[in-house]
């Protein structure tokens, strides 16, 4: 996907001034938070899955060429193919061999932020081929020509109206179409695309290493049709989603599912371990798993930033977090929004151009609390914004005021001196024009301003330590 | 510039090949044991529940007295789904079914259908069924490998001669559970798997549904059938042999 992220600024900008957007974005997030807290807590042992869920990821990540190597036996094994690529160029040329080989004109595809990662759809569309998108929010940002803005509900940011505007230029659909009818016509529409497609591309939330097993979960079942109907089945997944061992599977679906969409399984599991077998009535002949780096392999060299590979891609941080329930996915720039993007997406595009991205966070601190597995999300969001000032890309600003700070916050006279001036100072300015630019300009612009009341810290703590036990404030409370 | 092939080298630079997995990754710390939800008595009752809460149905045996056969109960429900319709279904039977003599033999079934006024389009493979045939299908009907009481979930794998399309192509699926195969939870078709490196058809592809096709991608809107099965029914059966 085009990488947009150092224009985050603007379009961050545009999408607050966007009402429908919001109400969109917040209906959405409403609407998947009680899903999920419903699940969870009616689970007594929530968090001791989620401390199961962190060590199963651990052990996978911890030793994950034993892993894909693991995978890559079983799963050969069966009959099936493993393929390892490096970057987007690799996978795409991976895929596109085998397409060839196979003399593919169409290509049915089920829902893989990885191939959005790699701009697969557009890379196999100059090279000539159909791609059709199955799932239906897929289906419907393809029709429109945009990016996925939701790792779960690709097309949230549109309204039903959007959509019956889109099928009704697209497929003829009634423009006033109600939501069950364009999603009837929807499936008419592609069902004809699975019947005749002659590779089928999938993504994979799971590869157990134990069992060589690709695991899908879906709600709608063109997954299913995609890796069930076509001669050729072709699967991206990204290094970081093995799992260890067969009995991880069910607590991590559990984790999964529940943390998604507050289902307790999706609709429609496939668990496969290779392609049909002599004998089989149907089921693709052959079956590729092409496991990508793509900037993974940086991520795991770095331990500091390690455990950003755990992540199961459930949403659940998209869905709680303050600063995308009023931007939305578009405005990050690249694939992967809202807290986990903001962890991934600089150290997969560099610091340097996604240096806004750790930056977009209240540091609540919900992300790391509804993470299944645990991931320390703020820590990792810090962890981004030290690094990339390390590299320089703080404004001369900041650079300049946090060395200030830093000095004042050395010598205890000096900053005596400092709060004496810069109180009253304070008071003077908070309500003023002043307020609105420069330093106090970033907070002023949008919010008025605090009034500081009664005596600083220092005074009560000198008082204290006199022996006063009490101290009347200036608001006239009692202040112990 | 980053050196060719930098993925394969890092899955190439294992050590000791030989370790079994398991010991591998409990190597540097103790096992975590994930806790299972408490077995239940009802594993019927809590199915049916589950099945309902996700918009699936349970055909329920009108008349419970000995002479009332499964037969009978299919009989009457084809006939109903006929009147709906007002023509004869056209539906596509796992051969398992079917099959005399054979572990998933449901005697009766066929019968059944006949009388109702189905058109019976038996799943035999290359020769009969192919998946342009089974998208013009009404009705679909599988065995059950497993269910699961928990999720009120249905387990499917790779059978001789039915088509893994067979419970997701047609708009309905029936599907036949035998009371011997259902297990509590989700962990019990894991524990029945046993060796992950066997030749167990399960290690080759299993399915697990849970309720028919949904979506909620306009609008957060839940809408039931997308590209599976828009309506799903499950009739359990003391019948069939345990695997």
């Amino acid at each position: 996907m085009r990488i947009q992220t150092q224009d985050f600024p603007n379009r961050a900008r545009s999408a607050l001034d966007d009402d429908g957007l919001r109400r969109a974005l917040s209906t959405s997030n409403k609407s998947f938070r009680s899903s999920r807290d419903r699940a969870t807590e009616e689970l007594p042992q929530w968090e001791a899955l989620r401390d199961y869920g962190h060590h199963a990821k651990k052990r996978a990540i911890e030793h994950l060429p034993h892993a894909l190597d693991a995978f890559r036996q079983r799963f050969t094994a069966r009959g099936g193919h493993v393929h390892f690529a490096d970057d987007a160029e690799d996978a795409c040329a991976l895929v596109r061999s085998i397409t060839a080989r196979h003399g593919a004109t169409r290509i049915v595809k089920s829902k893989s932020m990885v191939t959005e990662e790699i701009g697969l759809n557009r890379d196999l569309e100059a090279a000539g081929y159909e791609v059709v998108e199955s799932d239906l929010g897929e289906y419907i940002v393809q029709l429109a020509g945009e990016a996925p803005s939701h790792i779960l509900a690709p097309a949230i940011h549109k309204s039903r109206q959007d959509v019956a505007d889109l099928l009704h230029r697209h497929l003829g659909c009634d423009p006033n179409a109600d939501i069950p009818t364009m999603t009837r016509a929807a499936r008419a529409a592609l069902r004809e695309k699975f019947l005749t497609a002659d590779v089928g591309i999938s993504g994979g939330n799971f590869a157990v290493a134990e069992s060589g097993t690709l695991v899908i979960v879906e709600n709608e079942g063109n997954a299913r049709l995609t890796t069930t109907l076509p001669p050729v089945h072709i699967a991206l997944v990204g290094i970081e989603k093995v799992l260890p061992l067969q009995r991880d599977l069910a607590p991590m679906l559990r984790l999964l599912c529940r943390s998604a969409t507050g289902q307790q399984l999706g609709s429609y599991l496939s668990l496969i371990g290779g392609p049909r077998r002599p004998g089989d009535v149907d089921g693709p002949e052959e079956v590729h798993v092409i496991f990508l780096d793509a900037g993974r392999l940086d991520l795991w060299h770095d331990p500091s930033s390690r455990e950003a590979l755990y992540c199961i891609r459930c949403g659940a941080c998209l869905n709680v977090c303050p600063i995308y329930e009023r931007i939305g996915g578009h405005a990050y720039g690249w694939v992967y929004p809202g807290p986990i993007g903001s962890v991934i997406t600089p150290r997969y595009v560099g610091l340097g151009r996604a240096k806004d991205l750790p930056q977009a966070s209240s540091l609540c601190g919900r992300c790391g609390e509804v993470c299944p597995v645990k991931i320390p999300l703020p820590e990792l969001l810090l962890e981004n914004r030290a690094q990339s000032v390390e590299q320089g890309a703080a404004t001369t600003g900041a650079t300049v005021g946090m060395g200030i700070f830093g000095r004042l916050a050395r010598s205890p006279r000096l900053w005596r001196l400092a709060m004496a001036v810069g109180r009253p100072l304070y008071r003077l300015l908070r309500r003023s024009p002043a307020a609105r630019w420069g330093a106090l300009g970033a907070w002023g612009q949008s919010r008025t301003l605090p009034q500081p009341e009664g005596p600083s810290f220092r005074q009560r703590w000198s008082q204290k330590r006199q022996g006063t036990t009490r101290h009347e404030g200036r608001t006239g409370r009692t202040v112990p | 510039m980053k050196p060719r092939h930098r993925l394969l080298d890092f899955v190439g630079q294992l050590g000791d090949r030989t370790i079994a997995l398991a010991d591998l990754f409990s190597r540097h710390e103790a096992p975590v044991v994930a806790s299972r939800p408490a077995p239940e008595d009802d594993l019927e009752g809590r199915f049916h529940r589950e099945l309902d809460a996700l918009g699936g149905e349970v055909i329920d045996r009108p008349d419970k007295s000995a002479s009332s056969t499964d037969a009978d109960a299919l009989t009457s429900w084809f006939r109903n789904e006929i009147n709906t319709l007002g023509r004869p279904l056209q539906v596509a039977v796992d051969p398992q079914l079917v099959e005399a003599q054979g572990p998933g033999h449901l005697p009766g079934l066929l019968n059944s259908l006949r009388t109702a006024g189905c058109d019976v389009v038996l799943a035999e493979g290359q020769d009969g069924l192919d998946q342009s045939t089974l998208a013009e299908v009404d009705l679909g009907i599988t065995l059950a490998d497993l269910a699961i009481a928990e999720t009120g979930t249905l387990v499917e794998t790779v059978r001789p001669k039915r088509p893994r399309a067979l419970s997701l192509l047609p708009p309905h699926h029936l599907c036949i559970v035998p009371r011997s195969r259902l297990v509590p939870d989700l962990e019990a078709v894991f524990d029945h798997l046993g060796d992950p490196t066997s030749n167990d058809p399960f290690q080759s592809y299993f399915t697990c549904i849970s309720g028919p096709s949904r979506t909620a991608d306009i609008e957060k809107q839940l809408t039931i059938g997308v590209h599976g099965p828009g309506r799903l029914t499950v009739f359990f059966v003391d019948g069939p042999v345990p695997h």
